[in-house]
């Protein structure tokens, strides 16, 4: 399925061409955004690496791995932050083969974030082993691995695999390591942006265990991160594990020119009616057809033009449901003579099925797969001609992964990006060169949630007795002692850090840990008609997101929460499959106390712009079913039987001059003021009042959902509120707060990157196409929103940001 | 379960459970409970200096304050203090405890205040007071997560023994094969004790779901072997034919950083019991250099036997071996070890009988009569390492006392050894054997039968 590309993609995706071409064109194409080519930066191997193993290379090295090497070799801990097939495995392995050259006791651990990966990774690396006559093996030693070949690869295989879960509970037993520890010269974190979060807090603690326990038989092993290209890479790092990193950044790996088509859903047909009757401005994003199925007709034209595509759905049924209207709109197609063979791709399906697609792909046996982010790296594919992106994949990084599949070599790729209708994927259509922007996300890792780092030092005790030493992976003092005095009231430890403390307590404290969630009170997720995967859940995010009733997706799949049941030894949250085309909101009512700043911006005017922690208390009363597609209520107010929660956690926030209300008011077209309802609860406020709470609203919306643009993490990891005027400010204010206990470092992010989220909330606000004045799911409205998005004034959110950006910030 | 822990007092915090209790157990256990319409202090027990007082307000405790004399030990029962531990703000906390003990300014003599709002395992000094919990379940931040029964042993030197079980450790659960859901099918087809079982026929096992024939023999066997208690042995199960060497031994903790007692029992030259004891917190060295040096020299050929060693002494001796006495690191590594429990259970070569496989359970069941300490080899670690922290008269362990305890348990783990040698009783199902011993199989190959 080659394709001559002197003629080029154009020639296909031509606004003249698709008039002709494509079955009912209706100006979809929007524009092209053109990513050069580049070449290839290489270095000869020998410039690095000793004659003998250089020579077993067929091809010289990029020159992001041979700077790497070198800063190895130096003795630095190194960061390799380049694109994915850039050839990162490749720079840990080659520096392990040199460490094992000179010592050949010499031991090294490699951690993944998955299995998967690590099984991927095992055979990569012994293969390379091979290659370069080296006599070293590594081997997966996790949860599945027998107990018999558990000793085996701690006594004679070089290089364990593992991940992060796995090492936090064999520290428990980490006499039986020593070979291994005594010996390590190299720890390597893959994959390490994935660590951030609520994970990453997790991950941060176990490297400090490690490395103390490391420290404590007499190794000081170097350390190797590689990453996707993260706004952060440094920071991340050293966040990550207390070394200190250099970076290697600049990609000496090659790609050809990649051409990314934006391509509009037209209406649909159900709201032809209604655009007859409204001006071309009003038109919603919401009611244009949805983005899998217009951009399975895009892979339908694609295809039968010969060339070979590969699409990504965001769910199982996606790719499923994808393949048939493909088909459909294959068979509508004008061009008949060619037939296009189709198949869907995603880890529900057996082995056996994802193997043959795998190599039919490989052979051009098949002309579109659509397939969910499980094709979106690893697995090797060959390359595709074009991909498709149906809806913004949540990083810039998973886009251009995806992008990323396409393209032979070095020759051209296409790729046609499909927008959905909600916040981001409006942003990007509106403002195209975000996606080829420099700036990128930064990975947020976050040490100061008490709870977790309670935990993890507990676990530290019963490992080793704690003591002075450790400060170093367990300060500041205060904090240090302060949480071992707590310990010790609870009769979990004994001693202190001068002679030692140790763990006292009963049951292993690493069992107790549990890497996603930051208290110890974690739901279960069970399924009542069959099996599900899931890590428990907080109880924060139980009761606003799985609450009985709730429809949610999880790997691709939709459920229904049937109970909650919380009055046992172990709570849990009972499902069932659903598929549906609803969705359900929430509705609560929040107030937010006890705020403690830990930094402070004061603008000037009585602007201030805080980051600290407070007690967010939330009473989630009922909820609403919602349509996915046209956005109508289906069901509404149904109860939640659920007591009032409230934790403790990170949050920011931005306070305004009383003053503000007469600044907004004079900036807004007059006769856009808006008036609650009689049975509204704001009915006693009046017009100023009311409009100045729907641009507060408006705008803690608007930031929240822009976020993603700046930092990586969702939508849902955090909750705002918005008030006229605030117990404890005195002030107009709207809040961001993390949505677990004790925080992540979210909504202190937001609080760092503020000038940047508030940009882009605004020009997202300005530039949407609904111009209401109540906004649209694409600017204001927020299906996180407990107040049923109301009240919301476009205008008046605009002029709050614009004012807060207009301080000296 | 009364019988099992010899209980005189049976508490309860729910009125409606104590009529039940009543009924089923004999008249010398009373049943207390948690009464909070109670105006004044009830003493539940009193007897040779020791009594036992539940209080269900500040007020009663108030009261009764003003009765204590200065003779004996009272220890008092109440639900007035709580323990909460507050991870976000780093800060444990005694709820009650203000009013608590402003209720006490007019007591006298030896108090121990037992909580309802803490583990059974917890013990600590709040402003002067001796708090221990009692409850099991009561707080799962302190490592317990299910129900349970705690057995409290009062003592008249004001220290309290705690021992939970859990309900498996009770009744049908005891059976090997037997776990919750499966007591639960068994209970609906109304056979609802152990014996029950152990007398039922198999081919009404295999009915219930999931229950093949061989799964219902071998719980059937369990039934009877703990019914009976007596000791099965699979056929060509043998145990070592050279004399063995029983030890146990003593630490700070499960990644110790000191092994401060092994007790060696000798068969070889007629049991003859050693302990190789260190009090010397700040000397890890001494007793397992010790132990070495007269391993060294007697012990080479025998094996030395622990129950559960491969799990904790073997490797936690190896460890220590290579830090404080790596001379003998060889001699430790060509010892011939032998672990009991991984023997009979792992590698089913034994049932036991007994309500658990633990150590002291097993003895018990197969007729030793040892000490009831209610200790556990955690306790005692967690009692060393006060001890360390803080050396003096307070928290200094009663040497003698210690070393009575480990020969107590070698010496059980020696009988236990003696009646498995012993036994002339065969098990009917022998056992599938996770990781049994022989390997050698002699089945045939296809090419024995190619021509």
């Amino acid at each position: 399925m080659s394709h001559d590309n002197e003629t080029g993609f154009g020639s296909v995706l031509d606004a003249e061409a698709l008039e002709e071409s494509f079955p009912q064109y209706e100006e979809q194409l929007q524009g092209t955004e053109v990513d050069p080519p580049r070449e290839a930066e290489t270095v000869p191997a020998e410039t690095v690496l000793p004659d003998e193993l250089a020579s077993k290379l067929e091809y010289d090295l990029y020159s992001h791995q041979a700077e790497a090497l070198r800063k190895l070799k130096d003795g630095k801990n190194v960061s390799v932050a380049t694109s994915t097939s850039s050839g990162k495995t490749w720079v840990y392995t080659l520096y392990y083969a040199l460490r094992k050259r000179e010592n050949p006791d010499a031991r090294a651990l490699f951690l993944y974030p998955t299995k998967a990966l690590s099984a991927d990774q095992e055979l990569a690396v012994n293969e390379l082993f091979n290659q370069l006559g080296v006599d070293a093996r590594a081997e997966t030693y996790d949860g599945d691995t027998s107990q018999d070949r558990r000793q085996i690869i701690r006594e004679q295989v070089d290089v364990p695999i593992s991940n992060f879960a796995g090492i936090n509970a064999y520290l428990d037993s980490h006499q039986k390591w020593r070979e291994v520890f005594a010996n390590c010269e190299l720890v390597v974190i893959d994959e390490a942006h994935t660590y951030s979060g609520v994970h990453g807090m997790h991950v941060s603690w176990v490297i400090r265990r490690l490395r103390r326990l490391l420290a404590y038989y007499g190794a000081d092993p170097q350390l190797t991160c590689t990453t996707a290209t993260i706004g952060n890479p440094e920071e991340h790092a050293e966040l990550l594990t207390g070394a200190e990193f250099e970076v290697v950044d600049s990609d000496g790996s090659p790609h050809g020119r990649r051409e990314i088509a934006f391509w509009e859903p037209p209406l649909q047909e159900s709201a032809d009616e209604l655009v007859k009757q409204i001006s071309e401005d009003e038109i919603l994003p919401s009611m244009r057809k949805s983005a899998s199925d217009e951009a399975a007709g895009v892979l339908a034209h694609l295809t039968k033009n010969e060339i070979q595509t590969l699409m990504f759905a965001d769910s199982r049924q996606g790719t499923e449901i994808g393949v048939k209207r493909a088909v459909e709109a294959a068979t509508a197609h004008p061009d008949s003579d060619t037939y296009a063979e189709y198949a869907p791709y995603h880890a529900g399906l057996s082995k056996d099925k994802r193997n043959a697609t795998e190599q039919a792909l490989r052979d051009g046996e098949v002309d579109g797969v659509i397939s969910t982010s499980a094709l979106e790296l690893g697995i090797d594919i060959g390359s595709v001609d074009a991909t498709i992106i149906s809806g913004y994949p949540g990083t810039r990084q998973s886009f251009w992964q995806r992008i990323g599949r396409a393209g032979r070599g070095t020759s051209d790729s296409l790729s046609v990006y499909v927008p959905q209708s909600d916040g981001i994927d409006q942003y990007i259509l509106d403002n195209p060169a975000y996606l080829l922007g420099d700036n990128i996300e930064d990975a947020v890792v976050n040490l100061s949630n008490n709870s977790v780092f309670a935990r993890h030092l507990l676990c530290a005790a019963s490992e080793r007795p704690v003591t002075r030493d450790d400060l170093e992976w367990f300060g500041p003092e205060d904090r240090l002692e302060k949480a071992i005095d707590m310990w010790k009231a609870a009769g979990q430890m004994v001693g202190d850090l001068d002679r030692g403390a140790q763990y006292s307590g009963t049951a292993r404290p690493q069992s107790d840990i549990s890497m996603y969630t930051t208290t110890d009170e974690q739901y279960e997720v069970r399924r009542v008609d069959g099996e599900i995967d899931m890590e428990p859940l907080d109880k924060e995010r139980v009761y606003r997101q799985y609450h009985p009733g709730a429809l949610i997706v999880y790997d691709g799949e939709q459920y229904e929460v049937q109970r909650v049941v919380e009055d046992t030894y172990q709570p849990f949250v009972e499902l069932h499959s659903k598929p549906s085309r609803n969705y359900t909101q929430a509705i609560h009512d929040k107030s937010i106390t006890g705020l403690e700043v830990d930094r402070r911006r004061d603008l000037g005017g009585g602007y201030q712009l805080a980051a600290g922690t407070g007690t967010v208390h939330l009473n989630y009363s009922a909820y609403n079913v919602l349509d996915m597609y046209d956005g109508t209520v289906v069901e509404a107010m149904l109860p939640i039987d659920l007591p009032p929660i409230s934790f403790r956690t990170q949050l920011m926030w931005i306070s305004f001059p009383q003053s503000i209300i007469d600044h907004v008011i004079a900036e807004i077209p007059e006769e856009t003021q808006i008036t609650p309802d009689s049975d509204s609860d704001f009915d006693q406020l009046g017009m100023r009042e009311y409009t100045l709470a729907g641009g507060l609203h408006g705008a803690e919306h608007a930031m929240i959902k822009m976020s993603p643009l700046e930092l990586r993490l969702d939508n849902d990891d955090m909750g705002g509120l918005s008030q006229l005027n605030h117990p404890e400010l005195q002030s107009p204010v709207w809040f961001i707060h993390d949505a677990v206990e004790g925080g992540v470092g979210f909504a202190h992010s937001v609080y760092d990157h503020f000038e940047a989220v508030a940009q882009r909330a605004n020009d997202r606000i300005t530039q949407c196409s609904c111009e209401r004045t109540e906004g649209c799911p694409a600017c204001l409205m927020s299906s996180q929103c407990g107040n049923q998005n109301e009240p919301l004034h476009r205008f008046a959110a605009s002029s709050l940001l614009n004012a807060a950006l207009d301080q000296p910030l | 379960m009364v019988q099992y822990f010899g209980t005189d007092i049976l508490y309860t915090r729910q009125a409606q459970h104590t009529h039940f209790l009543r009924d089923a157990t004999p008249e010398s256990v009373a049943v207390a409970c948690h009464n909070p319409r109670s105006s004044h202090a009830e003493v539940l027990n009193s007897e040779s200096g020791v009594a036992l007082v539940a209080v269900t307000s500040p007020a009663e405790l108030q009261e009764f304050a003003g009765q204590t004399t200065a003779d004996g030990v009272t220890y008092i029962l109440s639900d007035l203090l709580t323990l909460s531990i507050n991870l976000i703000q780093l800060e444990t906390e005694l709820h009650g405890l203000p009013e608590y003990k402003e209720a006490l300014t007019e007591a006298a003599g030896k108090l121990v205040h037992l909580t309802t709002g803490a583990n059974p395992t917890y013990e600590q000094k709040w402003s002067g007071l001796s708090v221990h919990g009692v409850m099991p379940g009561a707080n799962e931040q302190q490592g317990t997560s299910e129900a349970g029964v705690g057995h409290v042993q009062l003592r008249e030197d004001g220290t309290v023994l705690c021992k939970t079980r859990s309900l498996s450790d009770f009744g049908l659960e005891t059976v090997t094969g037997v776990a919750s859901r499966r007591a639960e099918t068994l209970r609906e087809e109304s056979i609802e004790s152990r014996t029950e079982l152990a007398a039922v026929d198999s081919h009404e096992l295999t009915r219930l779901d999931g229950v093949g024939t061989k799964t219902a023999r071998k719980i059937i066997e369990s039934a009877e072997v703990i019914e009976k208690q007596e000791i099965r042995v699979a056929p060509g199960a043998s145990l070592p034919d050279a004399d063995p060497i029983f030890i146990d031994i003593e630490t700070d903790g499960l990644n110790p950083t000191i092994i401060w007692l092994i007790g060696v029992l000798e068969r070889g030259s007629d049991d003859r019991y050693m302990p190789f004891l260190e009090t010397d917190p700040s000397e890890p060295a001494r007793a397992v250099t010790a132990f070495m040096d007269w391993l060294a020299e007697h012990g080479q050929g025998c094996p030395v036997v622990a129950y559960n060693g491969w799990k904790f002494d073997f490797p936690v001796i190896a460890e220590h071996v290579a830090e404080h006495c790596p001379e003998h690191v060889e001699t430790w590594e060509d010892t011939w070890k032998f672990d009991l429990y991984h023997w009979a259970v792992k590698q089913s070569n034994a049932l036991l009988p007994g309500i658990t496989n633990k150590l002291d359970d097993v003895a018990a069941a197969v007729g030793w009569d040892g000490e009831e300490t209610g200790l556990t080899g955690r306790t005692v670690g967690r009692r060393f390492q006060r001890y360390a922290e803080n050396p003096g008269s307070e928290t200094e362990l009663e040497w003698e006392r210690h070393k009575q305890y480990c020969e107590d348990d070698v010496r059980g783990l020696a009988h236990i050894y003696d009646r498995i040698a012993e036994t002339e009783n065969l098990m009917a199902q022998a056992g599938s054997g996770d990781r049994s011993g022989s390997s050698d199989s002699t089945q045939g190959t296809l090419t024995d039968f190619s021509s």
